[in-house]
């Protein structure tokens, strides 16, 4: 019954563009030995069972004699298959697309048409909670690598008329499934249709992450700020599609990439929203106080021990003094050590398996702690400053703003380390002029601070009550008057 | 090839900045200075205690190291003697951190212009040292270890500190900018005075063993006078808090008045020191205290009678202190109340008719309204 019949060039073609493909099959199917179809599929990407239980059989027990009333052979096959059709193709290049996709294509060589019926395979995780944005309070469900769960997440919460979802297909090899998603009647129309453009600029053989969409779409290549949020929480997305925010699902990836971004919505967890107004404010400040700690204490302290000691207090002088008596190497040097130290630790600590983990701890431990200090490598407030350092740059919501902390920490410390408090101060400005140098898709980077948008402060620089707040941010210039 | 040079040179012109760098292990970190001047040969001679940090840091010395160790250098002029210091001090000079600087007698009668002057004039250097003059040999003073702070610049900055409770800034004016402040004026600034318990140094650590603080160590004994930067004589302690208080610096301190033949020791707090110019009649010091009595030695119950009592008492000393006062300043020519700052000319200043309204009101605060007493039999 498998095989494939060598006459049919429409299956001699498809195999060849499938390069004889070892997992391709072609079944030729006889309707009560009078006709027959042929159905193609990849066996590793579709579900077997349902080709053969509910195509193959139902096709195979079809009787010609007893369906007189249909007028040709294709109304007879989609009477019979109960499996929904996904569409009639006519062309000979689609069905190679719809064979990878997963689906089983049916060619019924009398009336020269072909079926395609959904039968791919549905090999994704259940839904768990996200391991990179955990939370206390509030949902424990994370997106999937299956874009249609994802949409079902999004949906789940959303149930309106007006939430789209555009479909795209990007990526010559990997043909990757995009959805821009958005409500209609909030959003602005202008950054929808800047994200529309922009997805559907992209011109790429691949999309394998959400993170290739993410510098397809972004507006400044040369920064190391995200201007596009990424996130695993469905509670999230949600939260910022209310907000006028457009959103991008990529298929095979749990994050989703929302925009428009703005540098202080990067201080600001889905977990503000789940508790007190006031705890969620103080926590707001906690985290843009921890965020001036992870970039500027590494640069003050060498800045301070390396040119302006006159700064200190006396006593703290004297204690700093008498710890680096017997360290070999100047501050900035002392500082590179044990922050490159940090770094690879922590880097190692997420590449290796789970099991070694406490192993890169003991070792972490005695390199960056007491026994550096003891050997007199690094002075004991060094190791302070970068525990501080260090412990400030996790408090960060956003994993790739953590990086860009770290980014500019080390660009701060060189600054420091050759011209003290001046190049510090140097780096300041060039990083102030960097950041209101940047748009995300057509918004201020800096809102609402600069330019000020008073009424924007309510949900940036604090959190007021959720019944204080009646109307939508105005840097999103939603259509929407009122929540 | 041009774009890597310039590459190179934008990074070169970055280091220029590690020129400056100095690391914090690598200073000489100067906590009391002290200079004296020989007056018939002009020779300075400038001491520096500086810091030894390993030898303060329990830690790393067990806390018996020596905690400041004392350098010092002869210059004929002030300008030298950073790069004379290369000569024996191992670390870079580093002043920022400088206390105090204690000046000899000698040289403040000689002026101190030059030592002001020079101040000023260095980035390095802070004005907001406590400026003192030193009645004992200054070597004494800067060879000596001090008890409870191990770092005399901190020992005596800490005494001043406390002292400057009673004033209205918060601190004693006694800092080497308040002199350069006042160098125009003709009313004195006076600066403390100290000197040291003992002939001779307590150079070493085990002085720190001693109990007896007393028999080595460093005293305020008063206040020297300057006028236009030069030390023209000395005041006691009492003398120096009448002239802060009659000059509205002082808003807190103890007088003790007798009173049926006991003593009476008084806080006046919030002094308010006010002056009424008037024509023909001259001027007119309004000085109002609260007073709170602190030690009672009376053998009578305290009365309404009785408070009032003791405000006359002390209104009455404190009126004698003011003219006591004013009569040093007309004696020995200092304009102790700044009366030529304040427009009065300088040969009339001396006759200007000046007096005083003391006014205070008293208080008793405790767990009785009197002293527990017998009757004798």
């Amino acid at each position: 019954m498998s095989g494939f019949d060598p006459v049919e060039p429409i299956v001699s073609e498809i195999k060849a563009v499938l390069g004889h493909s070892p997992d391709f099959i072609c079944r030729k199917v006889v309707i009560q030995g009078l006709s027959h179809v042929y159905c193609m599929y990849l066996t590793t990407i579709t579900d077997s069972s349902v080709i053969d239980e509910l195509i193959v059989k139902p096709i195979k027990e079809t009787s010609l004699q007893d369906n007189q009333s249909f007028k040709d052979s294709v109304s007879l096959l989609r009477a019979s298959i109960p499996v929904p059709e996904k569409k009639q193709i006519a062309s000979k290049d689609d069905p190679v697309k719809n064979i990878l996709e997963g689906n089983c294509v049916i060619w019924d060589p009398s009336s020269q048409t072909l079926l395609v019926y959904c039968t791919a395979k549905n090999d994704y995780r259940s839904i768990t909670e996200p391991s990179s944005e955990a939370v206390i309070r509030g949902p424990r469900e994370g997106f999937l690598e299956d874009i249609e769960s994802n949409v079902g997440l999004i949906r789940k919460r959303l149930k309106s008329s007006n939430l789209i979802f555009e479909e795209f297909s990007i990526g010559s090899a990997t043909k990757t499934t995009i959805y821009m998603t958005y409500l209609a009647n909030v959003a602005d129309d202008a950054i929808v249709k800047e994200f529309r453009s922009r997805i559907s600029a992209v011109q790429t053989d691949s999309i394998l992450e959400s993170a290739y969409m993410e510098e397809w779409i972004q507006d400044k290549t040369f920064s190391p700020f995200p201007q596009v949020l990424s996130t695993e929480r469905p509670d999230a997305v949600a939260a910022k599609l209310i907000e006028g925010q457009v959103a991008v699902l990529t298929q095979g990836t749990p994050m989703v990439l929302v925009g428009p971004l703005t540098f202080f919505q990067m201080f600001s967890s889905p977990e503000d929203y789940y508790q007190r107004a006031d705890i969620a404010t103080l926590l707001r400040w906690l985290r843009m106080f921890s965020f001036l700690l992870a970039i500027f204490t590494p640069a003050l302290y060498v800045a301070i021990v390396s040119f302006h000691q006159e700064l200190l207090p006396t006593p703290l002088l004297i204690n700093l003094a008498a710890q680096r008596e017997e360290v070999p190497f100047p501050a900035i040097v002392e500082a590179l050590i044990m922050i490159i130290t940090f770094e690879i630790l922590r880097e190692a600590g997420l590449r290796m398996p789970r099991i070694a983990g406490q192993a890169i701890s003991i070792v972490g431990a005695l390199v960056i702690g007491q026994a550096a200090v003891e050997a007199g490598l690094v002075s004991a407030a060094m190791v302070i400053v970068v525990s501080l350092t260090a412990i400030s740059n996790f408090i960060s919501p956003l994993y790739s703003f953590g990086i860009a902390q770290r980014i500019i920490q080390f660009a701060f410390m060189l600054l420091s380390g050759v011209m003290g408090l001046f190049g510090l101060m140097c780096g300041v400005f060039f990083l102030l002029v960097h950041l209101v140098s940047i748009r995300s898709f057509g918004v201020k980077y800096m809102t609402p601070l600069a330019p000020v948008i008073v009424s924007d402060w309510k949900d940036t620089l604090v959190r007021i009550p959720h019944n204080w707040m009646k109307r939508p941010t105005g840097s999103l210039r939603t259509k929407k008057g009122r929540r | 090839m041009l774009k890597p040079i310039c590459l190179w040179a934008c990074i070169i012109l970055l280091c220029t900045g590690c020129w400056d760098t100095k690391e914090i292990n690598q200073l000489a970190i100067v906590n009391l200075g002290g200079v004296d001047k020989n007056p018939e040969t002009g020779t300075i001679t400038a001491y520096y205690q500086v810091i030894n940090p390993s030898g303060l840091s329990a830690r790393l010395s067990g806390g018996q190291n020596a905690a400041v160790y004392t350098f010092h250098f002869k210059e004929y002029s002030l300008g030298k003697f950073t790069v004379k210091t290369n000569t024996l001090m191992p670390r870079q000079l580093f002043m920022p951190h400088m206390q105090a600087i204690i000046v000899t007698e000698r040289y403040a009668k000689q002026g101190v212009l030059d030592l002001l002057n020079y101040y000023e004039l260095s980035p390095e250097r802070r004005s907001n040292i406590v400026f003192i003059v030193t009645e004992s040999p200054l070597s004494t003073i800067m060879n000596s270890y001090t008890p409870l702070d191990r770092i005399p610049g901190r020992y005596i900055r800490s005494l001043t500190n406390l002292t400057g409770q009673g004033y209205t800034s918060g601190f004693e004016p006694i800092r080497m900018r308040d002199m350069i402040k006042s160098i125009y004026r003709r009313k004195p600034t006076v600066m403390p005075t100290i000197k040291y318990t003992s002939n001779r140094s307590a150079d070493t650590t085990e002085r720190l063993e001693e109990a007896d603080v007393n028999k080595q160590s460093i005293v305020f004994t008063g206040g020297a006078v300057f006028i236009h930067g030069r030390m023209v004589g000395r005041f006691d302690i009492p003398t120096k808090l009448i002239f802060s208080l009659l000059n509205g610096d002082l808003i807190t301190y103890v007088e003790t008045v007798y009173l049926n033949g006991s003593m009476i020791d008084l806080e006046a707090r919030d002094i308010q020191a006010e002056r009424h110019w008037e024509s023909g009649s001259g001027l007119t010091m309004k000085v109002h205290a609260n007073l709170r009595v602190i030690n009672n030695q009376q053998n009578i119950v305290m009365s309404e009678q009785n408070l009032h009592a003791i405000e006359e008492a002390f209104n009455k000393k404190l009126e004698e202190k003011a003219q006591s006062l004013l009569k040093l300043a007309r004696q020995k020519n200092w304009d102790l109340l700044g009366l030529q700052d304040q427009g009065v000319e300088e040969r009339k200043w001396r006759t200007f008719p000046v007096s005083f309204e003391i006014s205070s009101s008293a208080r008793m605060i405790g767990n009785t309204i009197g002293p527990y007493f017998f009757e004798k039999e």
